[in-house]
């Protein structure tokens, strides 16, 4: 991909207009962050699903889209590093 | 369906019954024009909804005191086809009025005006892309309170901010957005922070998150470090590792940018904003509510005053909210909207509403000295409500609160200045507990973790016992069935003509099943015996003018075979003997009261067979018919009397309002015998009605002319065909010119109605008209009043309404036994009624009356439903008919359902814990005071409260008291259980015959909760009907974690009574559905489906399938053949081989479909609603179930293990309804009429999509469709196709709601578009209008 004038743009900053792009590189813990990300920032929009969620865990539809924006922070928990650590990214990347 | 699904493919059209009912999001402003309240709501399912507040004085002369009546009544409507999720007002400066700013998901703002309450798209600017995307800005909108600019934002990242003016000519301008993105930043809330006219400044409530690279980097040091202090703290809580912060972006409009002004960090769990008005006004800053907490903050604040034990200083000025008595300490409770009203002189008030509907006042202590010091801050309990999508409170003194499930209420205040009686908390304890527990000298840290704890609040907060409403008192509700979980179709109440819907709907303690008929509600007067059978019934006008300018009627005259009743309508409605006047020996053909009214009246003239009689003072004066004719039929109004002899020879009538006589006008032969006439009305202002029309017995209607140069001159006919007309009625319906559109109403023999339009000059019988179908009798037609607009009332084997309105003629029947004749009524008491007869009784009812509750026909664009509704305990989750025997010989159909909610606790629980659902302890309504002018009770309260099952206790009270405890009635949601996985649940037995009462009422315990149910009739055991019931102990939803399921039977004892045969354990997961399988109960656990029998104590295994991919959502069966819907995958098609006892997967689909529910059309497909709102319909492909059994069963044993094997379905068609499709059903809404697939939805739509019958049609609504593509109004600029293809392209499904926005568009394009169809504009209309006739 490049700018109009033929300067390539870094994927850094592609990454960095369009939140949730992915590539070759990206590990399975950030894709998988992404998707959930996004899949919570569908359910908010979409009143109909909120409520639906709402209605079934007995919440209040206001209590139901905090709880979701909350878990948009940190939806898979915490990357998975530590004793793994050699492992990790042949794990992670596939 | 077979003729539908045998078409080489299928074509259904999508047509709206009930609009979606649900209020996302709402406000009150002055619309349409300066100095009215109205509230702008926007509906899911993309509608955006004007409403007025009208405030009528009811002056009774009898009754002293004035009574009010307040209703919402919608005066503008605008479908945007869009996912809507943001609404904000906004009055740009110069303005009177208010705008409304609207975000959806269509990547535009649309700044819409409803100037004249006529919907106009100001400015639509793109900003992003389409969809409901975590970047895509819409999700929140926030306005300058001086109507400078606006802010919207969306979830992550991205803010703009417009800048709004005006041009030199008034209109409103909107600048190109300028940026305040904040990358990784997840917004909870938005507000326009009041902040005089300075520049604006937008509140942002909002959390950062880090990198993924940086949250590696974070974890690697703290694995270093080995610290796992906040390993166990949910995200959320205090110490996750997050900050939310308040952050102030400043729009500098002399730069022209935005800036991140100021950030603070807030209170872990804040959820929602309100700001404080500011300038001159108030202190200016924003309110946070969140979990037990309410905090005030602004920029540059003052830290509050009081000083600490040890010296530390707080920083906050934060508020504990009290806490209901059985609320566990450990749990938090949520403040989920506020909202704040400017009172006069700088005076303000807050209210909020927590996530249990209790309501909140909250007041600021401002400084003495300086009034922009805020020193503390009191939260005190308003009352409790149910659970809301916000609060806007009006000038009025009225609160609308849309609720987000169940009625939407508008509760006028009572008392307001309750401070000092109601329980409250200030700021001073709060901060005083924390700092008498603070010892460390970070105060900062310190306070946020004091202010972290639920048991903190608890402490702190006073607690009270949630009672009825005694600040508040409801004034009028607003119908919603949402959430609508389950449907069923059926004649089930036994009596009626057409079927009933039966709808699953509430949630928690305002659950209810409510039996929706199509048709308006009708209120009955007065019943009265006849001594015989009428043949027609009149109303005779006074002569006298009310004072509100209307004219009530003096007398009923009953006509009988041979003889005339005349009845007085007064305070009571008594028979009148000779002193009428009237010639009571002889039957009545017609009378009419005459003259305009006033000093001299005109008398009354009465038609019977042998002349005309005129009474006039006293007087009579009389005209025979010359030799020995007799009248046939005969119409008058107030100046013209037209009579038809015996073979046709019409003779014509005229008053003279100079000398008060009647003078013979003309006379003329039609040639054909008259069976009935109309004169038609005269319109205020005007002293003849033109045109007459004339039904003949050679099957031909024609019009006559009555203006004096032409007098009975033919102008138009229109040939019937092979029958007869019964009956004519032509009705004017004043336009807003004067002019005036007539209509031609003809009810004919064979039971179906014509109606067609009539020139207004020349005389002209439209050339389409439209014919309905209406019953099995002939019809009688006749003109009422409804709403102040000419009506017709059409009796046929029902009575019916027609009624124009808003481009449209709409037309229903109403719910009430079947009239043999009737005419309009009207006195004090009852303005707008009909008296009619039915066999031998005389009755007085009125339209629609109870309470305006419901959709008055033509007002809104809704087919009209009215509903009865019978209360639920909990949440209801499924019904299945059951037949039971009574005896031998008799049986009974009962419909059981099946109710249970999370989250909650059972009866039993909750009497033990002390909780009173009723909301009435006997101390609470002694407190009620009571104060004199602010009790004046509406009349129309109507008692909306599902859960109420209560008697009343106390059975002296007067019925004023009723009325009133009625208004203060409110549903309170039981005690919350501290943990998770608690539930509450019963079976419930309901007769359909006896108004839905309950037969039967079992409660499960031990943590139980049923989920499903089903008839099944084992073969085994004689084929008596058995209730089975899959249930589940103490589940939890995310995770999914469960103690064991069950499948439980039940008898049913003498059709009333459940009694528990046996319950059997099973494994592998929890059942959520169950059906009757070949004589045996298939039951879907988990990813197994298992085939049981009857056994003496429990449920014999026969045979299982596992394997499904998620776990067994849906279960229906046909023959051999049961439709497995998964939870995530689709639909899954298996087969029961008998000769090996297996069961067999057929076919699946291909696409992931999370399903909802389903509905089979035929063995072959099968159409599913998924959790994304769309609907699909499948089909097994053509002889694919032939290889997946052979007799050696080989071949599918080795080939079901591979993916590609199995055959899939076809998508035979794909539609985006818009919202979560919850339950649907294949039924005909009309007996013996075709069937439909009538669905619903969660946020209570309800729609029907019927098949095609013929390629005509199909290609009359693809090219109209086609076309009102591209000419339909876009409020969000989103494109009606691409909504509707939203997950999957919209697939042989025709939008029939955009079918029906031909109505709304302006004449011209009308008749572009009808001539590309080849047709005229009435014809395209009549044609819409003829589709909607077949389904109801």
């Amino acid at each position: 991909m490049s700018n109009p004038g033929g300067a390539p743009i870094h994927k850094d900053q592609l990454k960095a207009k369009y939140i949730g792009t992915g590539d070759a590189d990206m590990s399975k813990f950030e894709w998988v962050t992404n998707m959930h990300r996004d899949t919570f920032a569908s359910h908010i929009g979409h009143y109909d699903h909120l409520s639906y969620y709402a209605v079934a865990t007995n919440e209040s539809v206001g209590r139901t889209k905090k709880e979701f924006l909350e878990k948009m922070l940190r939806p898979c928990g915490r990357p998975n590093v530590g004793e793994k650590e050699e492992g990790y990214d042949k794990l992670i990347n596939g | 369906m077979t003729s539908i699904t045998s078409a080489a493919s299928l074509k259904l059209l999508d047509l709206r019954l009930k609009h979606s009912s649900s209020i996302i999001s709402s406000h009150i402003g002055e619309f349409s024009r300066p100095d009215t309240q109205q509230i702008i709501c926007l509906r899911s399912g993309g509608t955006i909804d004007l409403y007025e507040i009208n405030v009528e004085e009811n002056d009774n002369e009898d009754e002293e005191e004035e009574e009010e009546r307040t209703t919402l009544k919608l005066v503008s409507r605008l479908e945007t086809r869009s996912v809507l999720r943001s609404l904000g007002v906004v009055r740009v400066s110069g303005g009177k009025r208010d705008c409304v700013v609207v975000g959806s998901d269509s990547g535009c703002l649309s700044v819409v005006d409803f100037e004249g309450g006529v919907g106009k798209v100001l400015h639509c600017p793109v900003f992003g892309k389409v969809g409901c995307r975590r970047d895509t800005p819409g999700q929140y909108i926030a306005t300058d309170p001086r109507g400078r600019a606006a802010m919207v934002a969306s979830i992550e990242k991205r803010k703009l901010v417009y800048v709004l003016n005006r041009d030199s000519s008034g209109n409103v301008t909107i600048a190109s957005p300028l940026e305040a993105h904040r990358p990784r930043t997840i917004v909870f809330d938005l507000a326009g922070v009041d902040n005089g006219y300075d520049n604006p400044i937008f509140a942002s409530l909002e959390v950062q998150y880090l990198e993924v690279e940086e949250m590696v980097e974070q974890e690697k040091r703290r694995k270093e470090e080995g610290s796992t202090e906040d390993d166990d703290v949910d995200v959320g809580q205090y110490g996750d590792g997050f900050t939310k912060q308040l952050a102030y972006y400043e729009l500098d409009l002399g730069l022209n940018h935005v800036s991140r002004r100021w950030a603070t960090t807030v209170h872990r769990t804040a959820c929602c904003l309100a700001a404080v008005p500011g300038g001159a006004d108030g202190p200016s800053g924003v309110l946070v509510g969140g979990e037990d907490y309410i905090e005030y903050l602004h920029e540059g604040m003052a830290a509050p005053t009081v000083d600490g034990i040890n010296g530390s200083k707080p920083k906050r000025l934060i508020c504990a909210v009290p806490r209901r008595e059985l609320h566990p300490s450990s749990k938090g409770l949520l403040i989920t909207h506020m909202a704040v009203l400017r009172q006069k002189k700088g005076k303000f008030f807050a209210l909020a509403q927590s996530e249990l509907g209790d309501v909140y006042k909250i007041t600021l202590q401002l400084s003495k000295d300086d009034k922009t010091v805020v020193t503390g801050m009191t939260v005190c309990l308003l009352d409790t409500l149910p659970v809301g999508n916000g609060l806007n409170i009006s000038k009025l003194a009225l609160l609308f609160v849309p609720a987000e499930f169940g009625d939407h209420g508008l509760y006028q205040f009572d008392a307001i200045d309750i401070e000092d009686s109601a329980v409250k908390c200030t700021s001073q304890e709060t901060i005083s507990a924390f700092l008498a527990s603070c010892q460390s000298n970070d105060v900062e840290d310190a306070e946020l973790e004091f202010y972290s704890s639920p048991q903190n609040a608890a402490s702190v907060a006073p607690t009270f016992k949630p009672t009825v409403l005694k600040n508040l008192h409801k004034v009028f509700s607003l119908d919603s069935l949402a959430p609508v979980t389950s449907v069923l179709v059926g004649e089930l109440a036994g009596n009626e003509v057409s079927p009933q819907l039966y709808a699953l709907c509430g949630r928690g303690p305002r659950s209810s099943l409510r039996v929706l008929r199509h048709g308006l509600s009708v209120t009955e007067l007065a019943v009265s015996q006849l001594p015989g059978v009428p043949g027609a019934v009149f109303n005779v006008r006074d002569d006298k003018i009310a004072k509100n300018g209307v004219f009530y009627d003096r007398y009923i005259v009953v006509s009988f075979a041979d003889a005339t009743l005349v009845l007085s309508v007064g305070e009571t409605v008594e028979e009148m003997g000779k002193e009428s006047g009237f010639l009571t020996t002889e039957p009545t053909l017609a009378c009419s009261a005459l003259g305009g009214g006033g000093e001299q009246g005109g008398g009354i003239v009465q038609v019977y067979p042998g002349g005309v009689r005129h009474i006039q003072r006293g007087s009579v004066s009389q005209w025979h018919v010359p030799g020995i004719k007799k009248i046939e039929c005969a119409s008058a109004n107030e100046s013209q009397i037209l009579i038809a002899l015996v073979g046709g020879e019409l003779i014509y009538f005229e008053f003279d309002p100079m000398s008060g006589n009647l003078t013979e006008a003309a006379t003329r032969d039609v040639g054909a015998d008259v069976s009935s006439l109309d004169v038609g009305m005269v319109t205020k202002g005007k002293s003849r009605s033109l045109f007459a029309a004339v039904g003949c017995r050679d099957s031909t209607v024609r019009l006559l002319s009555l203006a004096p140069g032409s007098l009975l001159e033919q102008k138009s006919s229109t040939a019937l065909g092979n029958t007869r007309p019964h009956s004519v009625a032509l009705s004017t319906d004043i336009g807003g010119d004067g002019g005036g559109e007539i209509t031609l109403t003809v009810g004919l023999d064979d039971g179906s109605a014509l109606r067609a339009g009539v020139d207004a000059v020349t005389g002209a019988i439209s050339t389409s008209p439209s014919r309905r179908f209406l019953g099995a009798r002939p019809v009688a037609v006749s003109r009422v009043v409804l709403e102040g607009s000419p009506s017709t009332l059409l009796l046929s084997s029902r009575p019916w309404i027609g009624r124009e309105g808003k481009g449209r003629h709409a037309m229903a029947p109403l719910s009430y036994a079947p009239l043999d004749h009737g005419c309009s009524f009207s006195n004090e008491a009852v303005r707008e009624g009909i008296v009619a007869t039915s066999g031998k009784t005389l009755r007085i009812m009125s339209v629609g009356g109870s309470g305006g509750n419901d959709v008055i026909l033509g007002a809104e664009d809704d087919e009209a439903f009215n509903s009865n509704r019978v209360g639920l305990r909990y949440t209801p989750r499924q019904m299945c008919l059951l037949s039971a025997k009574i005896s031998e010989s008799s049986r009974r159909i009962v419909l059981a359902v099946v109710e249970s909610d999370t989250n909650d606790v059972g009866e039993e629980a909750k009497k033990a814990l002390g909780f009173d659902a009723t909301g009435k302890s006997k101390g609470s309504s002694k407190k009620k005071e009571k104060d004199g002018d602010g009790m004046d009770m509406d009349e129309d309260s109507d008692d909306e409260n599902a859960n109420v099952e209560e008697k009343k206790e106390d059975g002296d009270e007067n019925e004023d008291d009723e009325e009133n405890d009625a208004a203060r009635k409110t549903p309170i949601r039981g005690p919350v259980p501290s943990k998770q996985g608690c539930w509450g649940s019963c079976v419930r037995l309901v007769d359909p015959t006896d108004g839905c009462s309950t037969l039967d009422c079992v409660e499960m315990d031990r943590n139980e909760a049923a989920l499903c149910c089903a008839s099944v009739r084992f073969h085994s055991r004689g084929g008596e009907s058995l209730l089975a019931v899959g249930t589940v102990t103490g589940m939890t939803m995310n995770p999914l974690r469960y103690g064991s399921s069950h499948v439980v039977l039940y008898r049913i004892v003498n059709g009333e009574r459940l009694q528990l045969l046996h319950r059997t354990k099973v494994e592998d997961g929890p059942v959520l559905s169950l059906v009757h399988f070949q004589g045996r109960l298939l039951v879907g656990i988990g990813q197994t489906v298992r085939l049981y029998e009857m056994g003496k104590r429990q449920l014999l295994k026969k045979c299982e399938l596992r394997g499904i991919p998620t776990m067994v959502k849906t279960l229906q069966a046909a023959g051999d053949r049961a439709f497995v819907g998964d939870m995530m995958q689709s639909m899954q098609f298996i087969r029961y081989d008998a000769t090996s006892n297996r069961l067999v997967l057929v076919a699946k689909d291909n696409n992931p479909r999370p399903i909802t529910c389903q509905e089979l059309l035929d063995i072959n497909t099968v159409a599913v609603g998924d959790k994304f709102g769309n609907v699909s319909i499948l089909r097994l492909p053509r002889g694919a179930d032939v290889g997946a059994i052979d007799v050696t069963g080989t071949r599918a044993l080795w080939d079901s293990s591979r993916e590609d094997a199995t055959p899939k379905l076809e998508t035979l068609c794909t539609y985006h309804v818009g919202e979560v499709v919850t339950g649907m059903t294949r039924a005909s809404l009309v007996a013996g009429g075709a069937e439909s697939l009538i669905y619903v939805t969660v946020t209570g739509r309800v729609g029907a999509f019927v098949p095609f019958t013929s390629r005509d049609d199909v290609e009359f609504y693809s090219s109209l469709e086609g076309f009102l593509r591209q000419d339909v109004l876009r409020p969000t600029g989103r494109d009606p196709q691409e909504y509707r293809s939203y997950y999957a392209p919209i697939k042989h499904v025709i939008d029939g709601d955009l079918c029906d926005a031909y109505n709304l568009l302006p004449y011209d394009e009308k008749q572009k578009i009808a001539e590309r169809l080849d047709r005229t504009v009435g014809e395209v209309v009549k044609k819409l209008e003829e589709t909607k006739n077949q389904l109801l």
